[in-house]
């Protein structure tokens, strides 16, 4: 799941926002910022995610850009990072 | 229970942007009862340097966010930096050194590849001298880290063959800096985003490359109507979207657009002649020598550069330069520039002219008035060029070249006088130009790939890696198997960010503390711990004087104290900036010369500049806000008069194109870490070349397909994509596939700034045909 705001042209606000809500898997929020919005974009996978923001949202009209601001990856298979530890671990 | 959690997850994501976009309130309230460790730290990317705070479960690194209270990117991040989690958890990470054997890389201990390492390097200095070993390091490293080498290098060995890939991105701006101000590093800070009403953005992709700091500007654009935005750049890039005048000169030839807008400040009397007055001087160089001229002088330099003139030698239309000049004279301007001007074989004059603009308009030590390079790596900044490591620099603004410098550092040290050599040693080029004619026998490379980034790589991937009697010792030292260890005699496993607590200092000058959150993975080792067995075995075996590392420190906050010692009467002055208030604030701008001063935004700026205030450089005749150049000759910024020669190699008949090198938003450098992300290499699985659609058709190429591109150097081959953002005659390739078919720098030049040593990756020539 991805936390993210987008910044778009402020004349077409509204309606790049509502090109935005037609994307599935993606919900809008107001942020009450001047030419933002705030998106949530949930996938079975990060791939999933990853291509609803870069090859979906990102090329919408109207948006100029899309800051992911969190992430959070629910995802087991991801390794712990201690195996051995540090040897002498100093810093 | 899953619907609950997933419900948190999401408030929680809200919760992040909303925290983000509105200054940090929401966040820390909402995130409280999470079962997630979240610790402050800083991205291991870009030079932006964006606060982000690490989130830890069961001693796994699973989640990152952008911190809220991070005073200047306030939560902000861009999409590598959330992959970092899995980024630093690849499964292919080195766990265990390895030692060649009859052609192959096996498995080895510590103490066996560390021997190995240590004999080889002590029998190069016992046999050849201190100056047949060179160090290799890494705007990624952390200060320590490049602090200890420099160290070790410099006062231990007596060899100044140090050198870093900063060197192939940053060169040229502290060329820029030092040859224009006395000293290196911008004097603005990214609080100036929030007073400028013009953006002049050159040679730099901020979109793609910079997004956070796109973002502010964005933001200032679209909050305050009367804001904005200028780009000079060949390529049309994503800001170009943004531009209100767009410049695109012949690629190269953007020096005399520079004069031209500098002439047309002065024509139109809209420069600032009190500022001139009191704080410029005039410099032009002759037979070799910089000689003083007059204001005079420069106005009639400048009469070669009519608006008219310069669209002749650069292509840019006249009436856009004067309305560009306008603009900029009128402010208050922020400019922000990156390899378009450093990446150049005239890239320090390049800077030069930038400063001239705000020079001469007297828009510097002001809100929102600075000329700002931005960094492409973490610690470039205050990794490298501040602490020094660099072949003709020493920590904080001192010189191999002054006798002095060399005896305050050699003090500090506890080096015998007369170790560090008066002589710069070896450029990065040359270095490698060295190790190719095996005159270099021992180099140690940390934290970086320069058989993938260094251009005419084919030559330099030879001097490393291609067996012959007699070849040169390589040691690599890194987290990932790369192009570089490949061809390395020795690779030692080293521990990523998040695994090692030290200091990272971004663009602003902001130093900032990046803790260890999890361990290593396998054996790795941090570099500085390795750098530390190094110099004690160095050290055993004779070649370094015993105790002069070994034992001295143990961890990164040891040395750190003596970094601060040695900052003391220099312009960098960071005394102030202690362990405790790194690990407790969201780092500190230096100057902060004690422990409560709260950081400089502004340098050169009585009342905001602590350098001002005490010590050497001191003058308590100012008057608050009053500008004072101290560290430039007569305490005056230099105006260079500078002649507007082009790249080294421009197109002809045989090569007809320029090719130019870059990034994307989704990868980073070679992309070592970000192509280790499934869903960041996935955005661009292969490498691709940027073709003007007029060239495209002239040549029968169609998107999409496979175009061959040569050099006098070497072939790489891409994917066409046709766009019109190179301009005619110019082509784009990304540097980040490591691929054979696509390593492009075995077809970029390995010319270099005379001034600043930084290679021309911006510009050569190709031929481009369809494969
Ligand atoms: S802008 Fe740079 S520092 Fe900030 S999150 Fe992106 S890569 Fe990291």
């Amino acid at each position: 799941m991805v936390g993210a705001y987008v910044r778009a042209k402020t004349a077409d606000l509204g309606g790049t926002r509502r090109r935005a809500e037609e994307i599935e898997g993606l919900e809008t929020f107001d942020l009450e910022r001047e030419g933002m919005f705030g998106v949530v974009v949930e996938g079975p996978s990060i791939d999933a995610v990853h291509d609803v923001i870069e090859g979906r949202l990102t090329r919408l009209e109207g948006v100029l850009g899309v800051f992911p601001v969190s992430l959070e990856i629910d995802d087991p298979s991801v390794p712990t990072g201690a195996v051995k530890g540090t040897p002498g671990g100093v810093s | 229970m899953r619907s609950t959690r997933r419900e948190f997850m999401k408030t929680a994501a809200v919760s992040a942007v909303v925290a983000a976009t509105s200054g940090g309130a929401v966040a820390e309230t909402v995130l409280r009862p999470e079962p997630i460790r979240w610790v402050k730290s800083v991205c291991r990317f870009c030079g932006t340097g964006c606060g982000v705070m690490l989130g830890v479960r069961d001693g796994r690194f699973v989640a990152l966010r952008g911190d809220a209270k991070h005073p200047t990117t306030k939560g902000l991040v861009c999409a590598k930096s959330l992959f970092l989690p899995k980024i630093v958890q690849a499964k292919d990470r080195l766990k265990v050194p390895q030692i060649r054997k009859n052609g192959v890389l096996k498995d080895a201990s510590w103490d066996e590849a560390m021997e190995l390492v240590a004999s080889k390097f002590a029998e190069s200095i016992q046999k050849h001298g201190p100056d047949s070993v060179a160090f290799y390091g890494s705007g990624q490293a952390m200060s320590e880290e490049s602090y200890l080498a420099n160290r070790l290098f410099k006062g231990g060995i007596g060899t100044n063959n140090v050198e870093g890939n900063p060197r192939l991105c940053m060169a040229s701006a502290v060329g820029g800096y030092v040859t224009t101000f006395g000293k290196d590093e911008p004097m603005g800070s990214y609080d100036d985003i929030d007073h400028a009403k013009v953006f002049f953005l050159v040679g730099s992709n901020t979109a793609e490359c910079h997004p956070v700091i796109f973002d502010r500007i964005l933001a200032t654009k679209q909050a305050r109507k009367d804001v904005l935005v200028i780009v000079l750049d060949p390529r049309r890039s994503p800001i170009a979207e943004i531009a209100d005048v767009m410049l695109d000169p012949k690629p190269g030839f953007d020096l005399p657009v520079f004069h031209s807008m500098a002439h047309v400040i002065i024509k139109e009397n809209l420069h600032d002649p009190d500022f001139i007055a009191k704080h410029c001087q005039f410099k032009i160089v002759k037979d070799g020598k910089p000689v003083n001229v007059s204001f005079d002088d420069y106005v009639k330099f400048l009469e070669g550069f009519t608006p008219r003139k310069a669209e002749l030698q650069s292509g840019v239309p006249a009436d856009q330069i004067v309305e560009a000049a306008r603009l900029f004279a009128k402010g208050p301007t922020m400019s922000f520039w990156t390899m378009g001007l450093n990446q150049r074989s005239r890239g320090v004059w390049a800077n030069n002219l930038m400063h001239n603009l705000h020079l001469i308009t007297g828009q510097i030590g002001k809100p929102g008035m600075t000329p700002f390079s931005l960094t492409g790596q973490p610690n470039a900044c205050g990794g490298v060029r501040d602490t020094g490591s660099l072949c003709h620099i020493l920590p904080y603004g001192r010189s191999v070249k002054k006798a002095k410098h060399r005896e305050e550092m050699e003090k500090l040290w506890g080096a015998k006088p007369g170790t560090i050599p008066p002589k710069p040693g070896l450029n990065t080029i040359e270095m490698f130009r060295a190790l190719a004619r095996d005159e270099i026998k021992a180099m140690l490379i940390l934290t970086t790939n320069p058989g993938q980034s260094l251009p005419n790589a084919s030559v330099y991937r030879d001097a490393m890696g291609k067996p012959r009697p007699g070849k040169p010792f390589i040691c690599v030292i890194d987290a990932y198997p790369t192009r570089t260890t490949e061809l390395a005699d020795v690779v030692l496993p080293a521990a990523m960010w998040s695994e090692k607590t030290g200091v990272f200092g971004m663009s602003e000058r902001r130093y900032q503390l990046h803790p260890k959150i999890i361990d290593a993975p396998g054996e790795s080792r941090s570099d500085f711990d390795v750098l530390l067995d190094f110099a004690t075995r160095l050290e055993e075996k004779g070649v370094v004087p015993k105790g002069y590392i070994g034992g001295k420190f143990k961890t990164t906050d040891d040395i750190w104290e003596e970094m601060r010692e040695a900052s003391r009467d220099t312009a960098y002055d960071f005394r102030g900036i202690t362990r405790e208030r790194l690990r407790n604030e969201r780092g500190v701008r230096w100057p902060a010369p004690t422990p409560n001063h709260p950081g400089t935004s502004r340098r050169f700026v009585k009342g905001e500049d602590p350098i001002l205030d005490a010590g050497p450089y001191a003058d308590n005749t100012l008057k608050p806000g009053e500008i004072k150049f101290y560290a430039a000759p007569k305490f005056r910024a230099t105006v260079w008069l500078r002649p507007p020669l082009g790249p080294s190699e421009p197109p002809d008949d045989e090569y007809p194109f320029v090719l130019s090198t870059g990034r994307v938003l989704e990868h980073w450098h070679t992309g070592t870490m970000t192509m280790r992300a499934r869903e960041l290499r996935r955005s661009y699985p292969e490498c691709f070349c940027e073709i003007n659609p007029k060239d495209a058709k002239r040549l029968g190429i169609k998107n999409g397909s496979r175009v061959k591109i040569t050099s006098r150097r070497g072939t790489a081959w891409a994917k066409a994509r046709l766009i019109a953002g190179p301009r005619e005659g110019m082509i784009f390739v990304p540097f980040c596939w490591e691929d054979d078919p696509s390593l492009i720098n075995r077809v970029t030049i390995d010319a270099y700034d005379p001034g600043s040593k930084q290679p021309e990756f911006k510009i050569c020539a190709v031929k481009l045909e369809k494969a």
